[in-house]
């Protein structure tokens, strides 16, 4: 393919094969670009055809793929940020996560699109990528490192201030199942246990640098949307203030914010931990992405009794949620705390707070004793014990080793019933918001491959405007549904919606952005050239969703994983929310898949795979059969 | 008749420059008494009204037949998206 047709993409994906230390550079065809977009299509694609099934996550044959989209890199707020798959550690299935910041368009920069890492490095090493090149060094000196400590001296070495890093922490390299990877310290591909994948395979870090120019087939139409979203961004959406986690208060009023471990779904000293208490008390700066103006992410700093470093940036809202309300905590110090030791130990502060706030309900309940927590007294609402806990985890220690596994796994090991309380998708820990309010939410996380991501998912009390708000009438949300219904038209909403929000994943397109389904189109086809319609657009994301699930079938998950935590199908025990119903749920799931073309029990149809262009993928449900 | 104050906090902006108005801090407003929710909102808000998601007085959630009440605290929060 001659690259000189080819916008918006740099035309070269990188396999680096660690167990051989060989470096190769692949140039996919036109079609692939098309096809797939990127991101998550990327990663797809290439875990279906080249990670067999039943392989160890941890092991040598699993692989490790960054990948970017068209727009990342490009002269338009949102293109910041980058994907990374693999089988994932935590859930056994399709895993990925997606980090902003600028690691993303740096490896654009330096001339690719995509990395492949596959096998085992005999001994540490780090991946130096810059203006085209690629080499493997050393990195014994990096090992045991924490995240922000690693990232300097990874500059230092190389001589250069604006080498663009992601690093695992020590919560990689001891495998931790949640561990994350970071990109320039702060912005965290936070789910699945990525960074557990990278540290089996002792890779250390990716530092990327490049000066190339990423081609735009019209700039025009950037600078346009560029200067719209400069001039409107403070009224569409209020991030740009506090970050995110400044709307808990109504969050709480709703019932949509988790509290003790989802038993409700509402936190009486929630004012106490929001973002704005945050930002007044212990913020020093506000700080963004690749070129972006909303700059959403907070760093703060706190002095005593804890101290909390600012490398380290601030808590988003999933990290207030987690060591806040879900931990019965009201304590904003503690939490920054534990936000902190997330980011220094690198490992995502979702199942990290998700699976102490479990342990705490099976203390309550009986099911951990004094004897089993070291005496610590693990009770809702102890800001000590969740950090000490957090600290045990990040070193695998007493109560801590068991919890490195994260929820699902340390549930089976206590036993008595304690699966009950293990609020967790495929092993993979919900994120903060409640599916007994956003019911179409807990049908997305039910079913979604890469398990509840909350970034993917459809938010059902935004969608509750119906057609007449904004432009979604384009798209054929045509009515008004309350967000606690569950029901064939939520089904539809989450199949026609749902294919919009699950996009951004393919585009690695930022969703906290304030793009209309219009401007995206626009952008898409400003830098690729490619005519695009929003069906075009849709039926990308439909494919990789599908693909997705063909992964996971692959490896043995059945309509039985698509299912959402007991904790959900009962009322909270405050909010005044009832629980999911049970066949209400049932009946919206079948509908669900067959929506998207899948049978009865969740397996993709031949007919659906013929639909999507996608008949490649057949074989591999062909050999599962057999 | 009558004036009374009331504290809003809203996170949708007001169709234009309201003085004191910062988005998601408190700010007063004298408002005539027996004023409602929903007067309050089409006179200050209703270009944006479609972009509520939530109302509450004084901590509950509230409708927009509400009459509000010298020192009422009101929250005006936009729709309840994700991150």
């Amino acid at each position: 393919m001659g690259n000189d047709i080819l916008y918006g993409y740099s035309g070269r994906i990188l396999r680096v094969d660690l167990s051989l230390c060989t470096l190769t550079v692949e140039e996919p065809p036109l079609e692939y670009y098309q096809h797939y977009l990127g991101g998550r299509g990327f990663i797809v694609v290439t875990l279906l055809r080249e990670v067999a099934a039943g392989v160890d996550p941890l092991g040598p044959s699993n692989k490790l793929i960054f990948a970017l989209g068209p727009l990342t890199g490009a002269p338009l707020p949102g293109g910041g940020r980058n994907s990374i798959g693999a089988k994932s550690p935590l859930t056994g299935a399709f895993g990925e996560a997606e980090a902003g910041g600028y690691w993303g368009p740096e490896l654009k920069k330096a001339g690719f699109d995509a990395i492949i890492v596959e096998g085992i490095s005999e001994f540490p090493v780090y991946l130096w990528v810059h203006e085209g090149e690629a080499e493997l060094r050393k990195a014994t000196q990096l090992w045991g490192m924490e995240v922000a400590q690693a990232h300097f001296a990874i500059r230092k070495e190389l001589g250069d201030e604006k080498v663009r890093t992601a690093v695992i922490g020590p919560g990689g390299e001891k495998k931790i199942r949640f561990a994350c990877i970071s990109n320039d310290i702060t912005h965290v591909a936070g789910r699945t246990g990525l960074g557990a994948v990278m540290g089996s395979k002792k890779l250390k870090a990716i530092a990327v640098r490049g000066s190339s120019e990423i081609r735009i087939s019209n700039p025009e139409v950037l600078r346009n949307l560029s200067r719209w979203l400069a001039q409107n961004f403070k009224d569409k959406s209020g991030v740009w203030r506090y970050g995110t986690g400044y709307l808990m208060e109504g969050y709480s009023l709703a019932g949509n914010l988790p509290a003790h471990n989802f038993l409700d779904g509402s936190f009486d000293q929630v004012e106490k931990i929001t973002a704005q208490a945050i930002c007044e008390q212990h913020r020093i700066e506000m700080y963004g992405c690749h070129i972006c103006p909303l700059r959403c992410k907070k760093r703060i700093k706190i002095d005593v009794p804890y101290e909390v470093d600012p490398i380290y940036g601030g808590p988003e809202y999933e990290t207030l949620a987690a060591f806040g309300s879900n931990c019965g905590i009201s304590d904003p110090k503690a939490i920054c705390k534990a936000h902190e030791i997330c980011n220094r130990h690198g490992i995502d502060t979702i199942s990290a707070g998700g699976t102490i706030s479990f342990a705490m309900e099976c203390y309550e309940k009986g099911l951990l004793t004094l004897k089993d927590t070291d005496g610590l007294e693990l009770g809702f609402g102890n800001a000590e014990s969740m950090l000490k806990l957090l600290e045990q985890i990040t070193e695998k220690r007493g109560l801590g080793l068991l919890l490195s596994e994260g929820s699902r796994i340390a549930a089976r090991q206590i036993g008595k019933g304690a699966e009950d309380f293990a609020v967790h998708v495929k092993g993979l820990e919900l994120a903060f918001h409640d599916p007994r309010l956003k019911q179409g939410l807990g049908l997305h996380c039910s079913v979604n491959p890469a398990g509840p991501d909350h970034a993917s998912a459809i938010h059902d009390t935004v969608l509750v405007k119906g057609p007449q708000f904004e432009d979604w009438g384009t798209i054929d949300v045509n009515e008004s549904i309350p967000s606690t219904e569950m029901s064939p038209r939520k089904a539809r909403l989450l199949y026609q919606y749902g294919l919009w929000t699950h996009l951004a994943n393919y585009l690695v397109l930022c969703i906290l952005v304030p793009y209309t389904k219009r401007q995206i189109q626009e952008a898409v086809e400003a830098v690729t050239g490619w005519p695009m319609s929003y069906w075009r657009l849709m039926k990308t994301a439909e494919r990789g969703i599908t693909l997705g699930k063909i992964f996971n079938v692959r490896e043995g998950f059945t309509d039985a994983d698509d299912v959402l935590p007991k904790r959900i199908f009962l009322p909270q025990r405050k909010g005044n929310l009832g629980g999911v119903d049970p066949g209400k749920f049932a009946e919206a799931r079948k509908m669900y898949y067959q929506m998207l073309g899948w049978d009865e029990k969740g397996i993709p149809t031949t007919a659906r795979l013929a639909e999507l262009d996608i008949d490649w993928a057949y074989e591999y449900l062909e050999s599962m059969k057999q | 008749m009558g004036e009374m104050v009331v504290m809003i906090r809203a996170f949708i902006p007001p169709n234009e420059a309201v003085e004191g108005f910062r988005l998601g801090e408190p700010f007063e407003l004298n408002l005539i008494d027996g004023t409602t929710l929903k007067e309050l909102i089409q006179r200050i808000f209703s270009k944006n009204k479609g972009r509520i998601g939530l109302m509450a007085i004084n901590g509950k959630i509230a409708q927009d037949h509400a009459v509000l009440l010298e020192g009422d605290k009101i929250d005006l929060y936009s729709l309840l998206e994700g991150g």
